[in-house]
């Protein structure tokens, strides 16, 4: 646990460029940047600015409006009796919130926490019930705005994996970004999977 | 009669002075014309007089006009108050109005009514004598539903409008009782008399037709009662309530009507109620004497000695009827005084001013409190700063310590509020017990004023009305029984909160039959709860009844007695990690004593260590802590733990065990054993350290984990991490899965 104290005060630095490289792709719309191609597969509703960042060699994207605040890794106190993805809570400026390690609840393998790991801060569902939770990222990379005719179907890959939780596929110049619904990654599934752990 | 027209007519003057004085759009002046002309009609409306009243109801639209800006005209409004000066004087002298009105009438843009005998002259002094069954719900035919196309801004006038009443209605019910056992409490009938003054004028400016009927002649009603003119008794209270609760319904419909964008007014019929009211101020009878009535509900005079001084006075008028008690030797001068005083309290009680806050931002700037003190707490222990040996720096922070920590204080206090509410709830609940059960209630409340956390609070009410109606229903006699036994025909039930360390203590208490022990034995021997031959204590007898179907009453009413109850009070009594405790003696009645800490957010914890992770275990479940000796533990089977703690054996807990982390002692004679209590069952949890005590603030973890089994909550730790709270009961499972 000290170790990871250790860790938090070097991430604060890391945080902070990762934070400043946000706003910066924030004010500099990413316009025009796609290839109108695919146009009739169009999911346009899921159009929109989207936060990016990378687990493993991956890169995710999380709809710009569930993000609440991007914060660099801080000592986590763990809660026994969670699955392993529940990396614990942290207090997030006198509010106790719970944190999820992505790679984990991708069932993906651990990594250690570098200076670039963030806990990206999301508020999910809706009027009656909403939770604020973080979630543990490799590192975030920027925010794009992805236009409707770049998002793909999620193609299926059979019973091994579960895209329910993926909006669609983004195939911009850097490569292809998997767009996550993150209301469904971290609410009803992980609800029922932590009754039954309990 | 000639007393209401001087009346009148110095309201007209009031408002005659008004006008000339006005300047531009004096919209507070308007507002003071129109609470004129709303006296006005109130006082004409007694009169039978419909033409008059129709004339000031005309002004009274037409101010409103002026008010929204939909004329600016004021002539024709001075001229109807020259009518209104003419005709009160011609009221006066018992003649008719000779003027024509039609013209004026239109030019306020309103109709006139059919003239009755008092605008004619003939008749008027039998007038206000007379109400028939007619005269009154001719002006509550028409009604127009304001349009429920509401902008945004009507919107917000109306929900404050709803708020303000609905609040308004809960202290007219309140002050009622007061003034029911205090018939000449001039502070209660003026809070009535506002209460019901604010709605009639707002409802009147917002268009709600009905409710400002219904409030305009409830609060005539209030107006006879503060000039003496009606004397309160339980017909007089009883119209009111059931006016509030008219209300109530109306602002209610009126609040649905805004959310759902229907119709504001719910066709809710209030003649048979505003006929009653008439009725009551048509018969008007006075009588009362409050420091008798205050004397005899003391227990220092007998209502028989009560009535002989009475009879005294009357003999004898001007004397009072505390000096006539004092000759007769039947009270002391020190009773009287004290009686006086009590009659005074209520008048002087304070008014202090306050301020809404959403309670989001309340508990924000509690956590915000919180996080600076452990920010300040950071700075201090800082290596540069303590390296940096400054004298006026050490200074600077000392300052800043206790500023920051008063911070915190303030902004706990902000959530604690007055138990006065929960109290006031009460007090309708005890009417109606009384009223359906064919008893008679006395309600005392002592030390309302008593501050207890918002969420106690709330949580709190369910309990003691189940509390209430248990000691109406099953502790209070019915009065031929009581008078039976010796005691007054009215039955006590007496609420008290007060402080005690740091709890606050809610005390529920009657003088009713008392628990029946006996009875108690042989219900729960039927119910195979207890065996028969075994012995008990007084008061492990007494606790039987919070036992989950345990329940006294010969009878199932539909107040009390379906043996659901006392084990629901208590179950959510302990889940505000509160005791309740009984006193009773048969035939002297019973107190339920609940104790509950003041705050749920604050928690007096010990820290303690497993491996790497530390818990706070709630102060309140440790019976003891030690290091055990070899001697004091054993096995069974080899695998079940157990220690010895003050002479009983008690399972042994591995908390590393049960939340699979590891624990850096293994041997219990080198660990700590913490003895918890739960539920009157006692385990020991097997740790690596005590840490120290600390209080520590609760914080929920979120929906998601709101239910992992042992832990009952976070908590922000000095150090500014989160800790976990023990749950002993989720513990206590887990152990036993």
């Amino acid at each position: 646990m000290d170790e990871t104290q250790e860790k938090g005060h070097l991430e604060e630095q890391g945080t902070d460029k990762e934070s400043s490289k946000v706003s910066f792709a924030l004010s500099g719309e990413e316009d025009g940047r796609h290839s109108p191609e695919n146009g009739s597969d169009a999911l346009t509703d899921k159009e929109g600015k989207y936060l990016t960042f990378s687990l493993a060699d991956e890169e995710y994207g999380i709809g710009i409006l569930k993000i609440k605040e991007i914060i660099g890794m801080m000592p986590i106190t763990s809660v026994p009796r969670t699955p392993d993805y529940v990396k614990g809570v942290i207090n997030l400026r006198g509010k106790v919130i719970p944190v999820i390690d992505l790679r984990l609840r991708f069932t993906m393998p651990e990594s250690e926490y570098t200076d670039r790991t963030c806990i990206v801060v999301v508020e999910i569902g809706g009027r009656a019930m909403n939770m604020i939770i973080g979630t543990v990222v490799d590192s975030v990379s920027e925010v794009l705005n992805i236009k409707g005719e770049e998002i793909e179907e999620t193609p299926s890959f059979g019973t091994s994996l579960d895209t329910d939780y993926i909006f669609g596929m983004a195939k911009v110049e850097g490569g292809v970004k998997i767009l996550l619904d993150i209301d469904t990654v971290l609410s009803s599934e992980e609800m029922a999977q932590l009754q039954d752990a309990a | 009669m000639s007393e209401l027209l001087e009346k009148i007519h110095s309201q007209i003057e009031a408002i005659a002075l008004a006008l000339v004085t006005m300047e531009g759009e004096d919209i507070p002046a308007l507002g003071e014309m129109l609470n004129h002309l709303g006296e006005i009609e109130a006082c004409s409306q007694t009169l039978d007089a419909t033409t008059f009243t129709a004339l000031t109801r005309a002004l009274s639209a037409y101010l409103e006009r002026v008010i929204l800006r939909e004329t600016a005209d004021m002539a024709p409004f001075a001229a109807g108050i020259e009518h209104l000066q003419g005709f009160c004087r011609s009221l006066k002298n018992g003649v008719a109005y000779p003027s024509n009105l039609t013209d004026l009438f239109s030019a306020l843009g309103a109709q006139p009514a059919p003239p009755t005998s008092a605008d004619t002259g003939s008749g008027a002094t039998e007038a206000d004598a007379a109400v028939t069954p007619e005269s009154v719900p001719d002006d509550l035919k028409h009604f127009d539903a304001p349009s429920p196309e509401l902008s945004e801004e009507d919107l917000e006038i109306f929900s404050g409008f709803v708020v303000e009443s609905l609040e308004g209605l809960e202290s007219i019910e309140v002050s009622l009782i007061d003034l029911e056992q205090n018939p000449e409490d001039n502070e209660s009938i003026n809070t009535i008399f506002r209460s019901f003054h604010t709605i009639k004028g707002v409802s009147g400016f917002l268009g709600l037709e009905r409710i400002n009927k219904l409030a305009h002649r409830a609060e005539n009603l209030l107006d006879k009662i503060r000039s003496n003119e009606i004397n309160v008794d339980a017909e007089v209270t009883d119209v009111i309530l059931d006016s509030v609760d008219l209300l109530k319904k109306m602002v209610e419909g009126v609040q649905n009507g805004m959310e759902s964008g229907s119709a504001l007014d719910n066709e809710i019929d209030i003649v048979p109620v505003v006929m009653r009211i008439e009725e009551i101020q048509a018969v008007a009878r006075r009588g009362a004497k409050p420091i008798g009535e205050i004397l005899v509900d003391q227990g220092s005079v007998s209502p028989r000695a009560l009535e002989a001084a009475v009879a005294l006075q009357k003999e004898a008028p001007g004397r009072k009827i505390g000096e006539i008690l004092v000759e007769e030797g039947v009270v002391d001068t020190r009773q009287v005084a004290g009686a006086l005083r009590e009659q005074k309290r209520s008048g002087l009680r304070k008014r202090e001013l306050q301020v809404k806050v959403d309670t989001a931002k309340l508990d924000n700037l509690v956590d915000l409190a919180g996080e600076l003190v452990i920010a300040q707490a950071m700075l201090r222990q800082h290596p540069y700063l303590i390296a940096a040996g400054d004298q006026s720096l050490a200074h600077t922070l000392g300052q800043l310590n206790q500023i920051t920590s008063s911070l915190q204080t303030m902004a706990m206090t902000l959530r604690m509020v007055p138990i006065r509410s929960t109290f006031q709830k009460m007090v309708r609940l005890v009417r109606d017990l009384a009223r359906s059960s064919g008893k008679q209630v006395h309600l005392r409340m002592q030390g309302e004023e008593t501050e207890i956390d918002r969420n106690v609070v709330d949580a709190l009410y369910e309990p003691m009305v189940h509390m209430i109606r248990n000691s109406v229903d099953h502790g209070l006699e019915l009065p031929q029984e009581r008078e039976d036994a010796g005691k007054g025909a009215e039955g006590m039930i007496r609420l008290k909160a007060y402080h005690r360390g740091g709890n606050i203590v809610v005390e529920i208490s009657d003088d009713g039959r008392g628990l029946d022990k006996a009875r108690i034995l042989e219900k729960a021997s039927a119910n195979g709860l207890i065996t028969d031959d075994k012995k008990l204590s007084e008061d492990e007898i007494h606790q039987l009844i919070f036992h989950p179907g345990f329940s006294t009453a010969r009878e199932i009413s539909d107040i009390s007695g379906r043996g659901v109850g006392m084990d629901v009070v208590k179950k959510s009594i302990e889940k505000l990690r509160g005791r309740i405790d009984i006193q009773t003696c048969a035939g002297n009645g019973a107190t339920f004593v609940i104790s509950l800490p003041l705050t749920l957010a604050i928690i007096e914890g010990m820290v303690v260590r497993v491996g790497d992770e530390r818990y706070v275990l709630p102060a309140l479940s440790i019976i003891e802590a030690f290091r055990p000796t070899r001697g004091q533990y054993s096995t069974v089977e080899g695998k079940g733990e157990m220690i010895l703690s003050r002479g009983r054996l008690v399972p042994l807990i591995r908390l590393g065990k049960i939340f699979d982390c590891r624990s850096d002692i293994e041997t219990p004679w080198d660990a700590l054993v913490v003895i918890v209590e739960y539920d009157g069952k006692r385990m020991g949890l097997l740790l690596d350290e005590l840490m120290g005590k600390e209080e520590v603030v609760i914080k929920s973890m979120g929906e998601m984990l709101k239910e992992v089994d042992g832990i009952a909550g976070g908590a922000i730790m000095g150090d500014g991490r989160v800790g976990l709270i023990l749950d002993m009961a989720g513990i206590w499972h887990l152990a036993m899965a």
